[in-house]
């Protein structure tokens, strides 16, 4: 710890001798200042990376006529549609997500977006991930400010006997954006389990007097070697001590959904888990021309399903369904009418999933109208603010106060519930 | 300062060479950390160079490396088919780039990995290279990424690597039709009838004159919503051809359709000092260029984005530089070179007083340029390496053509994060066993892994001494110079043999076995360092 830190760390305890060592000793809540209310539940977060085509997924079919006008290309066969209600059905390649549906393990909210939609990938995915108005740039994720609130001196003293584990889990290479807090990103990147037996070098070596900010940047990799070797340590322990209880279909999804059960499984005290899922930016092909049942977005779908049927129901054999939720969302969905190459290009609101158990209802928010006349481009409207869904997971599931939550939004008012849970 | 004149410095003795004439360890350490680094300033210019320029840099001074910085490399090699035999237009070494699309055959796969294979090899293949950095620059700066018509994708960085060195405002112009951008930002969906602002809005805010303080409703200072609004029109009638074309005939490029162009006045607000009310049509769009470059914020916003890729973090800090650059840009008509002679003349450049973390492509192509793989693989080998080296890249948070955003990759404007985002536990983890794999176990190359090869590597040396090898690497890969970091490693490789010993290997340029292993793990020691991550 260097001077600048441990002066830091002292006027913020209003303690003498708050060390590293000291931190580890003491309730680690005193340190970390975690509020009492917290609990031992988990989110997990998906996120379907190019935009979800929502009409082909869940469709609407009160409006299979005019489905047929604008999209007929890449609509499955009428027949084989899972009628879920009078208003929608699923596309027969996600039967996995119906079932659960079916079985009260997962909510679908339709028509999910905001004000003002963008249509670039990345503006509508920082807007999503910042919970930004469309408008305003900011540059913290909305999980990010709410682990800043629980956490206000993270990295300092972490991990400790309260929180031996990442706070978030990241699977992939990258951090979660949505997990990115004011000045300290808090998720642990995993690729691999095989990335947690490498040492990176913690050597800070003195090199006598340099001027500039030599020492500080060494400084930086230094801790933050020390931070991720320590967390290797902590989820290779875990993996040692997970296992699953079920055999997981064969794809990447489903293997990283196994490397999070088998994590929670184990007990790990990590609070979020983010994924990814690419694929969904389906200009052309989406359907196969020969068989628009099948095709890349079919399989994309298939994919998600069987991949959390898997998830939930190992979670359910070890006795952790109860504490884990999970949201599964895309940067935008895509345009009523379909193109030319049996594709779509961006559009604008599109259905959320929420899995997990004690879900109050399986099917939130009005089923899209779809007109017969359309102007070109049109998307789907927004009907419920993706925020509603973050105000509703940080109220019900994590407990936050109200005056917190606020601070998450940098809002004044209070969001209307939805009724999720 | 000469190198005969810091080293000596570093030992205070002026004969060099035998561990027995090194000073006592009081004196190593008052002077363990040399500050001056002859070779920053080359460094922050390019992607990496091979130790021999190192070595002459270090022994005969700067002038001539400059010289060889500003050639521009006119013929390039074309990427080709190295691995997929179902191309029947494209056989297997052979290139696609004027190749017509057949239907079903799915092209698009083989050919974006082979123009990713090719980018990296490009980036590696001269041995020192200013332009290689510039393209990288531009890269970042018109951030163009999801594009997957790869002929569009092969033809925006030829554009860009011909106007490393050229003007700035043209490669604005040339930029504004390219293909690959009118897809990527929409412009060849902005027609009179329903205009996109997508492109207008970046034009201003990102690529030309920036976005100011707001300063009313729709107001940035330097230019307003009304002229997002009023650009969009200018730039209406434009769209790309030849996408996925099967037409022999049809060559990618862009064309001018006078129907789908707004021909009413536009009128710019006061940011621009004048009203615009052109009517030239095809045309029209470079006179709104010209506009744009006339204002004074646009060279400042050039000269702040040169100087935070090339300088450091926080182009603030070099206030004055960043003013100096901006009137050479203004005072020339925004031509490259002149701005570059300056850079390469400034303190700033090789100052180790402001450091920040190398970017993916700094770290991964740096140590590639000094440390030579073994070659003689086969074309589809080779290209599978640089592949791999492409994803490494990618795994670290940088995946070429592929910014996170139109702002191109977080670490040069993200306050205050800023080349800090380039470091987290997977990309952390992910350099250690880059350089792991690339001096002990190996690199993928598609059947083969390619390893460091210590033969070739000293090969870069001549007349030297086992010394001056290993403080050209030290001074190549770490930013400050660190005395008794050397002088262990100096230690270990007197175990070996002493300097006769060693000098004689050199100049016969045969090594025995222990010899190499030596080499490989001093290099490796000086490699894993964490100095190697800042620059």
């Amino acid at each position: 710890m260097n001077r600048d830190t441990f002066i830091r760390d002292v006027l913020r305890l209003g303690a003498v001798g708050a060390t590293n060592w000291l931190a580890q000793k003491v309730s680690a809540g005193v340190i970390s200042g975690a509020l009492d209310n917290e609990n031992d539940h988990v989110l997990v977060l998906i996120q379907l990376i190019g935009g979800n085509d929502g009409l082909n997924t869940i469709i609407p079919i009160n409006h299979w006529d005019q489905l047929v006008l604008h999209r007929g290309n890449v609509l499955p066969n009428k027949k084989d549609v899972i009628q879920c209600n009078n208003h929608i059905g699923f596309h027969p390649s996600a039967k996995a997500l119906h079932d659960l549906m079916q079985q009260q393990k997962m909510c679908i909210i339709q028509g999910v977006g905001y004000e003002n939609p963008n249509r670039s990938h990345f503006r509508s995915m920082d807007i999503w991930n910042t919970a930004s108005p469309s408008n305003q740039y900011w540059t913290s994720g909305w999980l990010g400010r709410y682990l800043d609130i629980i956490h206000p001196n993270y990295p300092t003293a972490y991990p400790n006997i309260k929180y031996p584990d990442p706070l978030v889990v990241s699977i992939g290479n990258d951090v979660a954006e949505t997990c990115q807090g004011n000045s300290h990103q808090f998720s642990y990147a995993l690729s691999s389990f095989s990335q947690l037996t490498e040492k990176i070098g913690e050597q800070h070596r003195e090199i006598g007097e340099v001027s500039g900010n030599y020492n500080s940047l060494i400084d930086f990799l230094s801790q933050s070697a020390k931070l991720t070797n320590a967390l290797s340590g902590s989820i290779n322990t875990l993996k040692q001590k997970g296992k699953n209880y079920i055999t997981y279909p064969n794809s990447e999804l489903a293997a990283q959904l196994g490397m999070v059960a088998q994590l929670i499984n184990a007990g790990a005290k990590t609070k979020v888990y983010t994924l990814t899922l690419g694929g969904f930016d389906t200009h052309a092909y989406q359907v196969d021309k020969d068989n628009s049942n099948e095709g890349n977005h079919p399989s994309l779908l298939r994919m998600l399903g069987d991949s959390l049927t898997a998830f939930l129901e190992d979670l359910k054999r070890s006795g952790n369904h109860k504490r884990v939720l999970g949201m599964v969302y895309s940067e935008f969905g895509r345009q009523i009418k379909s193109n030319k190459s049996f594709g779509t290009d961006h559009g604008d609101a599109a259905p959320v999933f929420i899995f997990g158990d004690g879900l109050k209802h399986q099917n939130i928010g009005d089923t899209p109208n779809i007109l017969e006349e359309l102007p070109d481009q049109a998307g789907i409207n927004t009907n419920i603010d993706f925020k509603q869904v973050y105000f509703e997971i940080l109220q019900s599931w994590f407990k936050l106060e109200q005056s917190n939550i606020n601070k998450v939004f940098m809002a004044k008012d209070s969001l209307q519930k939805l009724q999720i849970f | 300062m000469q190198r005969r004149t810091f080293i000596a410095l570093g030992f205070g003795v002026t004969s060099l060479g035998a561990a027995s004439c090194l000073p006592d360890k009081k004196v190593i350490h008052k002077l363990a950390a040399i500050q001056q680094n002859p070779l920053l300033i080359f460094k922050r210019l390019t992607l990496g160079f091979s130790l021999d320029i190192a070595a002459d840099i270090m022994e005969n001074g700067n002038n001539e490396q400059f010289q060889n910085l500003l050639i521009n490399r006119e013929n390039r090699d074309v990427p080709v088919n190295f691995e997929f035999d179902q191309d029947q237009t494209v056989s297997i070494g052979e290139t696609w780039i004027d190749a017509v699309y057949r239907l079903d055959v799915f092209y698009e796969q083989y050919r974006k990995k082979s123009l990713r294979a090719w980018l990296v090899k490009e980036l590696l293949s001269n041995k020192i290279s200013l332009q290689n950095q510039m393209m990288l620059f531009w890269l970042n700066h018109f951030a163009i990424s999801d594009v997957i018509e790869h002929k569009f994708e092969y033809l925006h960085i030829k554009l860009l690597h011909s106007s490393s060195f050229g003007n700035i405002k043209k490669l604005v112009k040339d930029v504004t039709i390219d293909p690959a951008m009118l897809r990527y930002l929409n412009g060849a969906e902005n027609i009179k009838s329903s205009p996109n602002e997508n492109y207008a809005r970046e034009l201003l805010e990102l690529f030309t004159i920036g976005k100011g303080p707001q300063i009313g409703e729709g107001n940035y200072t330097t230019y307003t919503e009304e002229d997002v609004r009023e650009c969009a029109k200018i730039l209406t009638g434009w769209k790309d051809k030849g996408w996925f074309t099967r037409d022999e005939k049809l060559k990618p490029g862009a064309e001018f359709n006078p129907l789908d162009h707004d021909e009413s006045v536009k009128k710019l607000s006061k940011s621009f000092n004048r009203d615009f009310t052109e009517e030239a049509a095809e045309d029209e769009f470079k006179k709104l260029i010209d506009v744009i470059f006339a204002r004074k914020e646009t060279a400042l916003n050039f000269a702040k984005k040169l100087v935070t890729w090339f300088v450091g973090d926080e182009p603030q800090k070099y206030e004055l530089l960043v003013c100096k650059i901006a009137d050479i840009l203004y005072d020339s008509d925004y031509e490259i070179l002149p701005v570059m002679d300056y850079l390469t003349k400034s303190d700033l450049l090789g100052n180790t007083n402001h450091l920040r973390l190398k970017s993916p492509a700094q770290f991964v192509l740096g140590i590639l340029h000094a440390i030579p793989v073994t070659s003689n693989n086969s074309p589809k080998q080779s290209n599978n390496f640089f592949y791999t080296i492409f994803k490494l890249m990618s795994e670290m948070g940088m995946e070429l053509l592929r910014p996170p955003g139109v702002a191109g990759w977080k670490a040069y404007y993200q306050y205050p994060v800023l080349s800090k985002q380039w470091i987290n536990a997977s990309s952390q983890i992910k350099r250690t066993q880059f350089i792991k794999n690339l001096f002990f176990d190996g690199i993928e190359a598609d059947d083969i892994k390619l390893k460091a090869d210590m033969v070739s590597f000293l090969k870069q040396f001549k007349n030297q001494s086992i010394q001056q090898v290993i403080e050209t690497a030290i001074y190549y890969f770490h930013p400050i110079y660190d005395e008794r970091f050397a002088r262990e490693i100096m230690e270990g490789l007197y175990v070996i043999c002493d300097n006769n010993g060693w000098n004689k290997s050199l100049a016969e340029n045969t090594y025995t076995n222990t010899q190499l292993d030596a080499v490989r793990q001093s290099l490796y020691t000086i490699v894993s360092q964490p100095q190697t991550n800042l620059i």
